[in-house]
């Protein structure tokens, strides 16, 4: 039964690179998110009225009182935990479901841990690099588009850019220019960018610290996603290799 | 004839029924990960807050 076994797959890959990921991002990006949530300022406050918001939408909390939030740092990051292993067990699905076409259409790769990196190195560059170019990692308190153009655009850009790998890795010579064209695609069309880059906080001590949050968060996210990136696509082409490989609906003449 | 009929017939409905079963996850993953990056509501937002961050999901 394919099913199940896609699903055993992801389950168990996604337990072990999700905790990964979460210990990661307790010792990177986490501390940063935290520093930078010390200069947010609310919507009602005299320094943030003087931007204007029309075009833009303030990248802060909006601190309503009824809505939950998690009680204390420990709460925090328990579900910052949670939210990874389920994070990790979509992105191991769609890992592994890849990895299950390709060998059903094409009979390659062979379904291995190093086939796994190969496709982990592909999730990599669809949901981190390609969306970056247009969408650099914020930290809380950042002046950012509208969100769903933003996330519209993001989800645009990791179809055409999975499509485009996938076209480079799989079709014949001849071929590989139109993966190009999809990989390039959205950085044609453009990320949504708000009026002004900038912080919501506009006090200078406020701008120059979150400034340096920013560098910061760009480059732990850029290695902390890699190791997560890689460590996945190892467990799933592993996984997938003790599920799929003697799975009938896989072995077909 | 009849049993090389029989087996093609059997060889197709396995192919079907693999790439169907390839698609349902696809479509749990994406279901996943729209709930866990996506979603507005208050208390997925703010739980899954600083996974979204790092994860570069937009957010806000």
């Amino acid at each position: 039964m394919l099913f199940r076994n896609i699903m055993y797959t992801a389950f168990f890959s996604a337990v072990i690179a999700g905790l990964l990921l979460g210990t990661l991002q307790a010792f990177s990006t986490t501390p940063v998110i935290y520093s930078a949530e010390v200069y947010e300022v609310t919507e009602e406050s005299p320094v943030a009225s003087s931007i204007d918001t029309d075009n833009a939408t303030a990248h802060s909390h909006q601190h309503n009182d009824e809505a939950w939030e998690p009680a204390s740092d420990t709460e925090r990051m328990t579900y910052t935990f949670l939210a990874d292993v389920l994070i990790a067990f979509g992105h191991s699905l769609l890992l592994t479901s890849f990895l299950a076409f390709i060998f059903l259409k094409f009979g390659k790769p062979e379904i291995s841990w190093r086939s796994g990196i190969i496709i982990g190195i592909g999730g990599y560059l669809s949901f981190y690099l390609a969306t970056i170019i247009g969408l650099p990692p914020e930290v809380p308190g950042t002046i950012a588009a509208d969100l769903h153009a933003r996330q519209l655009w993001w989800t645009f850009t990791i179809i055409a850019t999975i499509i485009g790998l996938s076209v480079l890795y799989l079709a014949p010579t001849p071929f590989k220019v139109a993966g190009l064209i999809f990989i390039v695609l959205p950085h044609i069309v453009g990320a949504p960018h708000p009026e002004v880059h900038g912080f919501l906080n506009q006090e200078q001590e406020a701008v120059s610290a979150l400034s340096r949050l920013e560098q910061q968060f760009l480059i732990s996210t850029a290695w902390v996603n890699l190791v997560y990136w890689l460590a996945l696509g190892l467990l799933s082409g592993l996984f997938a290799n003790k599920f799929l490989n003697a799975d009938a609906s896989l072995l077909k003449n | 004839m009849n049993t090389s009929t029989t087996q093609l017939a059997d060889k197709t409905t396995v192919s079907i029924s693999a790439t169907l079963q390839i698609i349902a996850t696809s479509l749990i993953a994406i279901i996943v990960l729209y709930g866990v990056g996506f979603n507005e509501m208050d208390i997925a937002h703010n739980s899954a807050h600083d996974a979204r961050h790092a994860a570069v999901f937009p957010c806000h």
